[in-house]
């Protein structure tokens, strides 16, 4: 606390206009208002507003990050073309954010696990420490938070030590006792440099990153939710150790520190000239309590992700998964399958043709996307809807966050023909843009195909959905034949793309259901 | 004039963060438009003797409770030239209710003044009444939290009626005699029964009393150049049992019940239907309802208007 500047919040809405959900009148609205938190306790709701002072105070005040990667427009934005390979500037029309900023913001509001890149001295470490000074941690707590990745790590200097006592005395393993680290307490834990950390301390690492829990000698320690930052000097999993590829899958989001630019060197030497650390003067408005973490989390889940966009996620997943070569078994047609088996991918797909690779978006990448990670993508979707002030996702929400929950999941085949096309190259370095270009390319195709209105698999389902009780064995096999009368045109007519693949996969799901059903009404002995 | 003298405590708690609070007073002062001076005035007068008065309770508060309302003071006296001159009614309430304040300085000085804030700019409701009875209640509550929530409780009882279902359930969780004493009932016993009358019809009392009916009960509104909502006299709606009222330009719903009346603005009704024939001559007889050109009626209460007035009727039926 100290220099009034680096603590002053903006009194107005952060984001005016933002569409808010009807709120019912609260009783604890009496106490809200201009002079500090007045009633902390009944200051549950609005805190979508506390979020967005937390970002503005961190990218405007504490780690100066004058960018807007993050962009959404209200109306057709300004757009520039620069230098002579034209490279695109965009002025966006409506409120957008720097993702270096925003992410770890919406990790610590749904405590998963992001990881930071970027060369030294970028600020990752410093962002990570802020995160728990909002979390409510004081200076000294958060530096017990952060375990420095060095390369004699030890798992007793990650997780703790036995009593030495209790080791001497001990007839069994249950009677000795843990002195197990406090960080593991911690609400938001903090692994710097986790790309120096030993394999073997890397796996116990694994067990509280993934399970929340910490063994050691048959001796277990179950840790609170917790917002995880780990931080790292790249992004391909080298480091002093490669990291296990299981802790890799963990890591939910991922963000890249930006560069500083040099026309704020000013704000700089200012805060080289006031001794400023801005972990020592987080205003207290902005200071999270664990009880409105816990609301903005339950908040957060409550926003809904309407139909039309969720079918667009579902379009979009589709695309990677397959691969026609790899398998005689239908369900088997993945590059998983190639994966699993230890199979040269480039081998395999080779024997793929009668595909436009150029147009194939499923081409693009070497592998499909698993369910945690869709997971991830519907929680940080709606983390940003509400950041945003909305309790409804928007299809811009799902785009902007994609690229940064897909970062490390969606591997690039940096073979493809899409990336020999003109103005496509920079895609196979710039990650982020790649796998936005890839969503805005499938609901390109969503669109062109009109999906939204000429879905057939969307009747289907709804069928199905609204229950087999009471249906005749007239109607079953009347839903039968229209499963397989479907099959039967698209196996005339269309080439197999990964949405396709999927779709008949599910017709083949409806036929059985309903195959087993029919069976069983024969049994009964129901007409 | 003379210096109002500066307690022991509050001396204290300023030396002990002196260069962070000069540091704060000279970045208010570079701004502009802020005299440092001025402001150190208003936190003798006003702010010292509130810290002295919680210090007597409790001397460790006295720290914290500087800083929270030095923050307090600055962020009111940065508008207002340096000037921090807290209403009447706050120092009130931070005197009656200081043990609260020292219990939880950062907490219960803030809510006042933003208690204080709302209810006075909220139309109709009887800030007055709210601050007396804050005093006599919250002096029967056993720490700052419940203190503050009868607080809540009251603001309904004033006149926030839209608070109706949180103070409610607030009411229920107060220790009985801090209930009584907010509801107007002799014999803490009788509380539940009452907040079981009060939740079943909003026309209740809490002392069972019952009025006749039809009952005018309040007017809200009021012409938006004079301070009200309305721009043109308006019309009602009910929608689900909701009633809503409208100038042609925007919504509001109507919250109503025995203690006050409320319009706040809303998106407004899907479809539902006004009455725009005639009231019944029972409540024609009603003052100012004789020439109504729009009303309706849900769960027991009638909202009315006139083709001349920019204000409702709001009877109970």
């Amino acid at each position: 606390m100290g220099w009034n500047p680096f603590q002053r919040l903006s009194e107005s809405p952060t984001n005016p206009g933002a569409k808010k959900p009807a709120r019912k009148p609260d009783v604890a609205d009496l106490y809200r208002g201009s002079a500090g938190a007045g009633d902390g306790d009944a200051v549950l709701s609005g805190l979508d507003e506390k979020l967005r002072q937390a970002y503005f105070w961190v990218a405007n005040t504490a780690i100066i990050c004058p960018y807007y990667d993050i962009e959404f427009n209200d109306g057709p934005p300004q757009v520039f073309y620069m230098g002579d390979t034209k490279s695109r500037l965009t002025l966006p029309s409506a409120q957008s954010y720097a993702s270096f900023v925003l992410i770890p913001i919406l990790n610590l509001a749904v405590r998963r696990r992001c990881l930071l890149v970027g060369g030294p001295g970028r600020g990752k470490t410093a962002s990570a420490f802020l995160m728990g000074i909002l979390a409510g941690y004081s200076i000294k707590e958060v530096k017990r938070a952060v375990q420095h990745g060095q390369p004699q790590m030890t798992v007793s200097d990650l997780l703790g030590n036995p009593l030495p006592a209790d080791m001497v005395k001990a007839e069994s393993m249950d009677q000795i006792r843990i002195a197990w680290r406090k960080w593991l307490a911690m609400r938001v834990k903090v692994i710097d440099e986790y790309n120096r950390i030993p394999t073997r301390t890397q796996s116990a690492l694994l067990t509280v990153l993934a399970d929340n829990y910490a063994e050691m000698l048959d001796q277990v320690y179950e840790c609170p939710e917790a917002a995880w930052y780990l931080t790292a000097n790249d992004d391909a999993g080298g480091g002093t150790y490669q990291v296990i590829e299981a802790l890799r899958d963990r890591i939910d989001v991922v963000v890249k520190a930006p560069h500083f630019n040099p026309r704020f060197l000013k704000e700089l030497l200012a805060r080289v000239e006031g001794e400023v650390a801005p972990e020592r003067m987080v205003p207290p408005g902005i200071v999270f309590t664990e009880a409105e973490l816990d609301k903005i989390h339950a908040e957060i889940l409550a926003v809904s992700i309407p139909e039309p966009v969720r079918r667009r996620l579902e379009f979009f997943t589709a695309h990677f998964e397959y691969l026609e070569p790899a398998a005689e078994q239908f369900e088997y047609k993945t590059k998983d399958t190639v994966k699993l088996v230890g199979a040269d991918y480039r081998a395999v797909a080779g024997r793929d043709t009668g595909r436009d690779k150029a147009k194939d978006l499923g081409s693009q990448t070497k592998n499909g996307l698993s369910v945690r990670a869709l997971m991830t993508v519907f929680i940080f979707t709606k983390a940003l809807a509400f950041f945003r002030g909305d309790n409804v996702a928007l299809l811009d929400d799902l785009r902007q966050i994609l690229p940064f929950v897909l970062h490390d999941k969606l591997v690039p085949d940096l073979e493809s023909p899409f990336f020999d096309e003109p103005g496509n190259a920079a895609l196979r370095t710039d990650r982020v843009s790649w796998i936005r270009r890839l969503f805005d390319l499938s609901s390109a195709e969503y669109d062109r195909l009109d999906l939204d209105a000429n879905d057939p698999l969307v009747e289907l389902d709804a069928e199905l959905a609204a229950g087999l009780d009471g249906v005749s064995e007239k109607d079953v096999r009347t839903r039968l034949v229209r499963v397989e009368r479907l099959l039967g045109e698209w196996s005339k007519a269309r080439k197999m793309y990964g949405h396709l693949y999927n779709d008949v996969l599910k017709l083949k799901y409806l036929h059985q259901r309903y195959t087993n059903y029919l069976r069983w009404l024969r049994w009964k002995g129901q007409p | 004039m003379e210096r109002a003298a500066v307690g022991p405590a509050f001396a204290e708690a300023l030396r002990r963060e002196r260069t962070r609070y000069n540091a704060r007073l000279a970045e208010a002062s570079a701004s502009g438009g802020f005299d440092a001076g001025l402001f150190l005035d208003s936190l003798r007068t006003h702010v010292a003797p509130l810290v002295e008065a919680a210090a007597v309770i409790d001397p460790a508060c006295a720290p914290a409770l500087t800083d929270s309302l030095f923050d307090l003071a600055l962020g009111a006296a940065r508008a207002s030239g340096g000037v921090f001159a807290p209403s009447g009614d706050w120092t009130m309430l931070m005197e009656g209710l200081s043990a609260r304040v020292a219990e939880a300085p950062s907490r219960v000085p803030a809510a006042l003044y933003n208690g204080l804030s709302v209810l006075s700019q909220t139309p109709h409701v009887r800030v007055g009444e709210w601050v007396a009875a804050f005093l006599k209640v919250g002096r029967l509550c056993r720490d700052a939290s419940s203190c503050l929530a009868a607080g809540q409780s009251l603001a309904w009882l004033c006149g926030m009626a839209h608070y109706r279902e949180g103070a409610l359930g607030i009411l229920a969780t107060l220790p009985p005699q801090a209930a009584a004493a907010a509801l107007g009932l002799r014999d803490p016993k009788s509380v539940t029964e009452a907040l079981t009358r009060l939740a079943a019809d909003p026309w209740a009392r809490p002392d069972g009393g019952v009025g006749e009916l039809p009952r005018l009960m309040h007017r809200v509104g009021g012409f938006r150049g004079f301070g009200g909502p309305f721009l043109a006299p308006p019309v009602v709606r009910n929608e689900e049992g909701v009633l809503y009222a409208s100038d042609g330009l925007r919504w509001w719903r109507l919250y109503a019940d025995n203690f006050g009346a409320v319009l706040l603005i809303d998106e407004g009704p899907g479809g539902g239907g006004s009455k725009m024939g005639a009231l019944s001559t029972a409540y024609q007889r009603l003052p100012g309802l004789a020439d109504c050109h729009s009303w309706a009626i849900a769960g027991g209460t009638l909202a009315a208007a006139t083709p001349h007035s920019h204000t409702l009727s709001v009877v109970a039926c």
